[in-house]
């Protein structure tokens, strides 16, 4: 049979099955059970009636003989009265009852429930002479030196009466007591999940439009709390998730409108009249520049997207060594430290080695060394060291003397494009540093910065030792 | 005509400059909030053109700042925020015109002709002062069907001047709309430039459009 896969429609089956199958089993157990009874109390008149009959039959000098009394003689003189006997003496018939009518009518043993009790006693149930259904005791003994045989039969209509009434009764009552119990069972499922279609319905209403709607635990019912509170907090994730999309969608279309905006300009500048070669040449030169940078915005972009998608875990963790990392940002960024009259000095302990992905860890650093030179005073100094610290994990810090880091920027300069007043409008996109987080934190690292404004700042990279 | 432009992307601002400048406007930049809310406070401008993300002071609150002191400078938004939202904002706070980066100039210039011909209650880009047709857009002058060679400045004097038909003007307002704010002039210079006018427009037409009003300025206005 199809189980339903509704939790209602489960719950009403298996009740409806349980009550069906116990009912159906009482009323049968009941049903036998009374009909046994019918039976044995049958079966116990007949013996107590064929006690009576013993007495009955007497000797009577040198002949036996059998005479009814008055007061038991009524039932049987009636023919087909449904009380019969006949009694035998050896083969000979000694009395037989008048109801029995037709004489030569006969109680065949056998039957249905037959049984013999191994000391002379048969009973049996059997067909009478008015073809009524009859329960018959076939009793043996000695007396007088001959064999007796006494034949009791009644009528089994007023038990068989009993017990069909007994049946009518359980027919009606049992369908009707199922179905009361499968009423009840059903409005039971009911109420039960009525908390859950409130549920539902509040749930249905959260789309991405009104994401920030939650459930409210208190109102849910008590089984339910619990699941309102992990679909609340699923949605939060989801929230947050969803919100930060956007912000970087609504961030990068912004962003790349400022240098569209530039080149438009630009063009349109130029075109306005006739120009000087000169004059074109520059309009091209600064098109050119602002592709450029659009083209390491949306780099920028993709590797972040990348970052988040969490490309990392794909890629090949391994061990990579602290020095060269650093050696690598020192020998890129030689040039530009050259151009500011910025002096970089390393030190770091020997053999550190941290364990992650080199390439994006290489981009960490080299961001970091790059902002410490870009953001530096003129002839200023950058200073970088590692070294394990107390935890056991690899700290690189790197230390600048340049315009430093305002208190409120502090949180803000890890954000996508966030720009610290200080530094809008020079080079750079404001995506270097939350680059260098997503990188870190995909490591199970940290970023953190400390700094006095005008004075000096240093970043600290904590990565996990190999 | 005389703008400010306060925009904080450089490379887009010297831009404009040039751009508008080419266009006979007289162009004033500022790079951030603060620094450009001072300069609308201070200095007569014809027309902002005004970004909304700023350093320091952001677009909202110099529009709304201006507006509570009671400044009706035309204020033309131009940002990369592209939602409804913050046009809707902006325009509620007192802006006069919105235009979304990435822009065409021409279209900006356009705008920005227009804003400052409704501000002084002017709606088509011709203006006529009797036989004399000033046309904004392609900035040519006619009297009596005969076109007339302006210098630039001469044509930027006319113009403020048309703009402002019927209303005396100072030398000073006159200084102040035609040339840049670091510019320290003689008030006598626009005693020049009015002489080399009524040469032109004035001198073989009649009757004379441009009058003297005894200390106070000129006026420019067809008198019966």
């Amino acid at each position: 049979m199809l189980i339903p896969r509704s939790i209602a429609g489960r719950l009403l089956f298996w009740q409806t099955a349980g009550v069906t199958v116990i009912m159906l089993t009482l009323g049968v157990i009941l049903y036998v059970e009374i009909k046994e009874i019918v039976f044995a109390s049958m079966d116990r008149a007949l013996y107590s009636k064929v006690q009576i009959f013993t007495g009955l039959i007497h000797d009577e000098r040198g002949t036996v003989k059998m005479e009814l009394s008055d007061i038991i003689a009524g039932d049987y003189v009636i023919p087909r009265s449904g009380h019969y006997y006949r009694v035998l003496k050896g083969d000979a018939v000694l009395a037989e009852s008048p109801s029995l009518a037709d004489n030569n009518f006969s109680f065949a043993a056998g039957g249905t429930r037959y049984s013999d009790n191994g000391v002379g006693e048969l009973y049996f149930s059997a067909v009478g002479p008015a073809k009524e259904s009859v329960r018959v005791l076939q009793y043996r003994y000695e007396a007088f030196g001959d064999t007796f045989e006494i034949t009791l039969a009644e009528s089994m209509s007023d038990g068989i009466a009993m017990v069909e009434v007994f049946r009518g009764f359980l027919l009606l009552v049992l369908p009707i007591g199922i179905m009361l119990l499968c009423l009840t069972a059903w409005r039971i499922t009911r109420s039960a999940l009525a908390p859950l279609a409130s549920f539902t319905t509040t749930i249905e209403k959260i789309t991405h439009r009104n994401m920030d709607e939650r459930l409210d635990p208190q109102k849910t019912a008590l089984e339910l709390t619990s699941l309102a509170v992990s679909f609340n907090d699923m949605l939060n994730r989801l929230h947050h998730v969803f919100e930060s999309q956007k912000r970087l969608v609504a961030d990068a279309s912004h962003e790349l409108k400022t240098p569209l905006t530039v080149i438009r300009t630009q063009c349109d500048v130029v075109l306005l009249k006739e120009r000087s070669p000169v004059e074109y040449n520059e309009a091209i030169s600064g098109i050119r520049s602002e592709t450029l940078n659009m083209t390491q915005l949306v780099n920028n972009l993709l590797f972040l997207a990348r970052l988040d998608a969490g490309v990392m875990g794909g890629l090949k963790f391994m061990s990579v060594n602290v020095q060269d990392l650093i050696s690598r940002a020192t020998r890129l960024t030689e040039s530009m430290a050259v151009r500011k009259g910025v002096q970089i000095s390393v030190s770091t302990e020997d053999k550190l080695q941290v364990y992650g992905v080199q390439s994006a860890l290489e981009e960490a650093t080299l961001n970091l060394v790059e902002n410490a030179i870009r953001y530096n005073r003129t002839g200023g100094e950058v200073h970088i060291t590692a070294a394990l610290n107390t935890t056991g994990q690899v700290a690189i810090e790197i230390h600048d003397t340049g315009i430093g880091i305002g208190s409120e920027d502090n949180d803000l300069i890890f954000e996508r494009f966030y720009r610290a007043a200080a530094v809008r409008g020079t080079e750079g996109s404001g995506l270097g540093l939350s680059i260098v987080k997503s990188i870190v934190e995909a490591h199970d690292g940290e970023i953190s910065v400390i700094s006095e404004p005008g004075k000096w700042s240093r970043f600290t990279m904590t990565l996990p030792s190999a | 005509m005389k703008i400010l432009v306060i925009e904080d992307e450089k490379r887009l601002a010297q831009l404009l400059k040039q751009g508008l400048e080419e266009q006979g406007f007289i162009v004033d930049l500022a790079y951030d909030g603060s620094e450009g809310q001072f300069q609308a406070e201070h200095y007569p401008y014809d027309a902002i053109l005004l970004d909304l993300s700023l350093p320091v002071v952001d677009g909202l609150t110099i529009l709304k700042a201006l507006r509570e002191q009671g400044n009706g400078v035309p204020v033309l938004i131009i940002t990369a925020r592209g939602d409804v939202g913050d046009r809707i904002r902006g325009l509620n706070l007192g802006a006069d015109d919105y235009l979304a980066k990435p822009f065409d100039l021409e279209e900006l210039i356009a705008r920005i002709h227009d804003l400052i011909r409704r501000s002084r209650g002017q709606s088509s880009p011709q203006l006529k002062i009797g036989s004399l047709i000033i046309n904004t857009n392609s900035r040519t002058v006619t009297r009596s069907e005969s076109e007339i060679t302006l210098s630039a400045r001469e044509y930027d004097l006319l113009a403020y001047l048309a703009l402002n038909a019927g209303r005396v003007v100072s030398r000073t307002e006159l200084i102040d709309h035609i040339y840049s704010t670091d510019c320290e002039l003689d008030s006598n210079v626009i005693d020049v430039y009015i002489n080399y006018l009524r040469n032109k427009i004035d001198k073989t037409f009649s009757p004379p459009l441009i009058h003297t009003v005894r200390g106070a300025g000129y006026i420019l206005e067809e008198r019966p």
